[in-house]
């Protein structure tokens, strides 16, 4: 038996004095509001029902966002098995919005750091209910043991194997009012909705991101060129990106200042084990570029780069379509390699690599075109541009070699950018919208 | 520490008028929790009662009296300068022009029975103009008194007995949220729930069948159905020989009312009406519950009449689940005069001149002569924009030398306000509140000391009329000079009933003295006749209207005016008109206006959504953000009233002063206009 909410959404009007209720108990510390009501086909199109759902945090016992968290600021509260945030701890990297299918975690731009539910433990602890339990005008919203459930199976809920500690009654499909009036949809008016974008990433909040995973694997191939080509101004140029890499990483935290804290999850959060990875591979390039002629070094260092690349695609595995992303034409893994065979002029791997990332990106906009999400044109023309133009300089040799990086830089900035845009994680609209789909 | 923990109830202009127990710690509210005892409210409140927290202490509460600079921005002043300017000012208008040449104007802001003050020292001070009729509900009241002969419904938790709910313009999950509580009762007990509204409301999620007729239309939707249960012979002829006049005669004037004429006015298909029609005839018992929307058309009066006959003819009165669920007065025992008769202009007051609609106030007062208006006075209400014609009311405004403003945050009316007073919120001070829905006398206890400088009305009066040279023995008996005197006369008023007492209020809600759980269960109808009056001599006879319930057009029609489109103002869950909208707790949940559009009448006019649009008539315009909606008829602009002209809202810019059919109503929703994109 777990305790938790247990939520009717036959009761529930959307009425969202849960939400008010919480934040007033929560004064001071929720500055954004912990618990929302999301609401089914808020645009009242026929045919569909609308309905509520009015989520906080699930307090999962499998929670993701525990072991995501790279600063270790999530723990489980041993009475209540509340999953709580210490904020002192919170570098504001919002990845943990990424590991949650329920949107539990929330920014506050004004502290820089996440906040959340806390299951009202104080209330508990005085043998109240949570506020918004205590709040809820029609009854909708109450806390209690229960058994815990497999997976939720409710309409549009996400799918996970988090293990919620929630109940959600009235399972069927929620009823559809029989209407004296219907609109009538045509075909573009119901593809124009079908294709709206749900998720949580974007490359509008994730640009420094962008940079980052441009610039790192661009660094892996400055240095294997360095490697057979050392000079002082590569070093410059090398150090440089890497300072330019590390800033663009810290800003994209709420509190760049604790981004050490990022260091103490490397057993459990991908994100921790990226800047890790990072740090390290950095670190051993300079030791080399300091004793140059040491080139194991140079090849260890090398290694290290190409591991922390694999990690850095891991960090992306909350894609909705995960797959999809892990194995992506701009994958900084395969980017970097490319990187590495130009910087050592070796013309089959280029041929192999090209040839991949082309397979990549045609089989993703096929299986992205079915799910109606073909967007962002110029992109796909940048893209396949440098992709066919860079097998005919090529197969011209390797004279404009220079020429032939730009080209691809431009592609690959164009697909990393495609990369941001077309990414779904899991959420609760993205839950909404697949069901709405179907 | 200390905590406290205080039974009250909210005063709000609302159904529910929520029992809830406030908890203070040193003085302070720091939370709520419910008060079961009351049967219609057991569980929490609304978002807007979850929010008094904020409202109580916001930063943007005006704590102290605050002066106009000639720069147009406000200044602190002391209460002693405040007082001696206002009291200066009544003086030397009184003497110049006549105690009419001062307007005193109240509304729904916060009800009780200290509220009668205010008139008690207009009284004392020789008169004042003052405005009659009411912005929302009165054409239905006096439809409902003519009908019926009071105003009262079953309690809100006979719900659960009805076999079949009608709401009827009312969107109760977003006004009334805890009577959605018992309709989910009587659905668990196989009743059905039909809504009918133009728009696809959070309430019609949960119907069976959603009727969409085009606004204003409702009446000839109504007559139509009682033809065809006429018809059908649907009806209760027992009830109706025993307890109803008229029959006939509306009988006989249905003739013109089948279903293709129904269905081309009110843009409802015939098989829709036909399928409401029959669940009314065959289902019982029916409760009825109209909204207060529909009313608010010129054609107003006429349409509650019509629908009530449905009621009427079925036989669904007086019994468990059956009633005509409009407004149940049974609780203001403390009235002298009720609602809709408070609010005739009809010369009850000798000292006091009642020339001044609420429905016309701007043009009104533009208009007054001997004397013209000098000074105004406004209390617990906002009629620059709500009240129709916004423009008029600011000219208005404009026109007097001098305004006094008593309120709790800066609205569009405190701003054009000379002196500005602070008003007090429900924590500060006693009243007795009845409701309008459920059955309770309250009282609203005093749970904390005003903020800061803020002093509750009858103490502004109390200190102005010694200001203006009254004695304490002048004073005495007419306004409470502190906090014990006033809780002493609230302890006198409830003398006269032996079921109610000081101690029991204390600890909580309690059931009106005389109450009928049923109303009407007694089959008596105070009416002229005796009977339940379709036909009434008296509504026409006062009212000019047809003596049977029937229909007009409203006044402003598609194809016959200049404009295309409905607007509609409805009341969203996120305020009570233009209360709370201004909080932050509010702002997140609702950051301002928006207008819903039907994606076809956006396509016509090359509008996409996310445009901002310009929604206009000849009366003014208002420019805002627009939304598709797939789910209201077209024809129609949504906007929900009370968002304030400065966060870009202000729909009575729009409205037209106009007076419903009957009970000097405000028919504000009739009311046609166009949009644009611009860009």
């Amino acid at each position: 038996m777990i305790r938790g909410f247990i939520y009717d959404r036959e009761a529930c009007v959307g009425c969202e004095a849960c939400v008010v209720a919480c934040s007033i108990a929560n004064r001071g510390e929720a500055a954004v509001p912990w618990r929302h009501v999301f609401t089914f086909n808020p645009k009242r199109l026929p045919g569909l029902p609308v309905f509520f759902y009015s989520l906080a945090c699930n307090h999962c016992m499998d929670a993701p966002c525990i072991p995501a968290c790279p600063a270790t600021a999530y723990s489980r509260d041993p009475v209540t098995g509340a999953v709580l945030l210490n904020a002192d701890e919170c570098i504001g990297c919002r990845y943990c919005t990424w590991a949650c299918p329920y949107d539990a975690p929330q920014f506050n731009d004004r502290s820089g750091t996440m906040e959340k539910c806390t299951f009202c433990t104080e209330r508990l602890a005085a043998g109240e209910e949570p506020a918004c339990v205590a709040g809820c005008p029609v009854d909708a919203l109450t806390f209690g043991t229960f058994e815990p459930e497999k997976s939720i199976r409710a309409s549009g809920f996400p799918d996970s194997s988090t293990k919620p500690v929630l109940k959600i009654s009235g399972h069927e499909l929620p009823p559809i009012p029989d209407t004296s009036y219907r609109f009538s949809l045509n075909e573009k008016e119901h593809a124009d909705i079908n294709s709206q974008a749900t998720g949580k990433i974007s490359l509008r909040k994730e640009w420094s991101l962008l940079l980052f995973t441009l610039l790192v694997p661009l660094m892996t191939g400055m240095l294997a060129r360095y490697i057979l080509h050392p000079g002082p101004a590569a070093a410059l140029l090398f150090t440089g990106t890497g300072l330019l890499a590390t800033g663009f990483s810290l800003m994209h935290l709420g509190k760049p200042l604790r981004a050490w804290k990022a260091l103490r999850h490397v057993n459990s959060s991908w994100l921790s084990r990226e800047i890790a990875g990072f740090g390290l591979s950095y670190g051993l390039s300079i030791l080399y570029l300091l004793i140059p002629d040491k080139p194991g070094l140079g090849i260890s260092a090398l290694a290290f780069w190409v591991l922390t690349l694999w990690i850095m695609d891991q960090v992306y595995r909350y894609a909705r379509i995960r797959w999809l992303f892990l194995i992506h034409s701009s994958s900084v893994l395969l980017t970097g390699l490319l990187w590495i065979s130009i910087a050592w002029m070796q013309g089959y791997a280029i041929l192999f690599i090209l040839f991949l990332k082309t397979g990549l990106y045609l089989v993703r906009k096929m299986i992205l075109y079915r799910y109606n999400r073909i967007r962002y044109l110029p992109l796909l023309i940048i893209r396949l541009l440098a992709l066919t133009s860079a097998a005919f300089y090529l197969l011209t040799g390797p004279a404009y070699i220079p020429l032939l990086f730009s080209i691809l830089l431009a592609g690959e900035i164009a697909d990393r950018a495609e990369f941001y845009l077309e990414q779904e994680i899991n959420g609760i609209s993205a839950s909404f919208s697949a069901w709405f789909k179907k | 520490m200390a905590i406290r923990r205080i039974n009250t109830v909210c005063p709000r202009n609302c159904y529910s008028t929520c029992s809830f127990r406030v908890q203070v710690e040193d003085g302070r509210i720091t939370g709520y929790s419910t008060q079961p005892a009351n049967r219609a409210t057991p569980e929490g409140m609304c978002l807007k009662g979850q929010s008094y927290i904020e409202r109580v202490y916001a930063r943007d509460r005006i704590l102290y009296p605050l002066r106009k600079e000639t720069s147009g921005t406000f200044k602190r002043i002391s209460w002693p300068e405040a007082l001696r300017e206002i009291a200066g000012k009544m003086m030397l208008y009184k003497k110049q022009y006549g105690p009419h040449s001062i307007f005193f104007y109240s509304s729904s802001g916060s009800s009780g029975v200290v509220n009668d003050f205010s008139l008690a020292f207009w009284r004392l001070f020789g008169g004042a103009t003052v405005s009659y009729g009411n912005l929302c509900w009165p054409a239905g009241l006096e439809a409902t008194r003519m009908t019926l002969g009071d105003n009262r419904h079953n309690v809100p938790w006979d719900l659960e007995n009805a076999r079949l709910i009608l709401l009827w313009g009312k969107n109760a999950a977003e006004t009334n949220v805890h009577e959605m509580i018992f309709i989910r009762k009587a659905q668990e007990q196989g009743a059905r729930l039909v809504v009918i509204d133009p728009r696809r409301t959070p309430t019609a999620e949960k119907a069976d069948l959603l009727i969409q007729p085009k606004p204003g239309t409702d009446g000839a939707l109504a007559l139509g159905i009682a033809r065809f249960l006429i018809k059908k012979d649907m009806v209760d002829h027992d009830f109706i020989r025993d307890h109803v006049k008229g029959y006939d005669s509306f009988t006989r004037s249905l003739g013109s009312y089948d279903m293709d004429t129904v269905s081309r006015i009110t843009g409802v298909p015939v098989s829709y009406i036909e399928k409401l029609a029959g669940m009314i005839g065959g289902i019982q018992p029916m409760t009825l519950i109209p909204g207060y929307g529909m009313q608010r058309y010129t054609n107003g009066g006429q349409t509650i009449r019509c629908l009530l006959s449905l009621s009427v003819i079925t036989g669904n009165i007086g019994k468990p689940g059956a009633c005509w669920h409009y407004a149940n007065l049974q609780s203001y025992v403390f009235d002298k005069v009720k609602e809709p008769l408070s609010y005739y202009p009809e010369g009850n007051h000798s000292l006091f001149r009642q020339t001044v609609s609420k429905a016309r106030l701007g043009i009104d007062l533009l208009q007054q002569k001997d004397p013209e208006i000098k000074m105004i006075w406004v209390e617990r209400g906002n009629p620059v924009t709500q009240n129709p014609d916004t423009n008029s009311n600011l000219k208005a405004f404009e026109k007097a030398d001098f305004r006094v403003v008593v309120e709790q945050f800066m609205t569009d009316t405190a701003r054009e306000a000379d002196i500005i007073l602070p008003a007090k919120s429900l924590f500060e001070q006693a009243d007795l509140v009845g409701s309008y829905w459920n059955p309770y006398i309250q009282l609203k206890q005093k749970v904390i000391e005003p903020p800061e400088e803020i002093k509750p009305e009858t103490e502004i009066y109390y200190l102005l009329a010694k200001e203006l040279g009254y004695s304490d023995k002048e004073l005495e008996g007419i306004l409470p000079r502190n906090n014990e005197a006033l809780e002493n006369w609230l302890k006198e008023r409830i003398k006269s009933y032996p079921e109610l007492s000081w101690d029991q209020l204390i600890e909580g809600p309690v059931i009106a003295p005389g109450i009928q759980e049923i109303a009407f269960s007694d089959k008596h109808f105070p009416t002229a006749s005796g009977k339940i009056e379709l036909y009434s001599d008296e509504i026409a006879r006062r009212w000019g209207v047809d003596p049977l319930p029937s229909f007009t057009l409203p006044k402003e029609i598609p194809g016959k005016s200049r404009y295309p489109l409905y607007l509609l103002t409805p009341n969203t869950k996120n305020r009570i008109h233009s209360q709370f909208g201004n909080l932050d707790i509010i702002r997140q949940l609702d950051p301002g206006p928006v207008a819903e559009i039907n994606p076809e009448d956006a396509a016509k006019r090359g509008i996409r959504e996310g445009d901002t649009i310009r929604i206009y008539n000849d009366r003014g315009e208002l420019r805002v953000k627009c939304r598709y909606n797939y789910g209201q008829i077209p024809g129609c602009v949504v906007i929900p009233n009370g968002y304030w002209i400065s966060e870009g809202g202000g729909v009575n810019f729009l409205s037209a002063p106009r007076e419903t059919d009957m009970g000097h109503g405000t028919a504000f929703h009739d009311n046609l206009v166009e949009i644009e994109h611009i860009s």
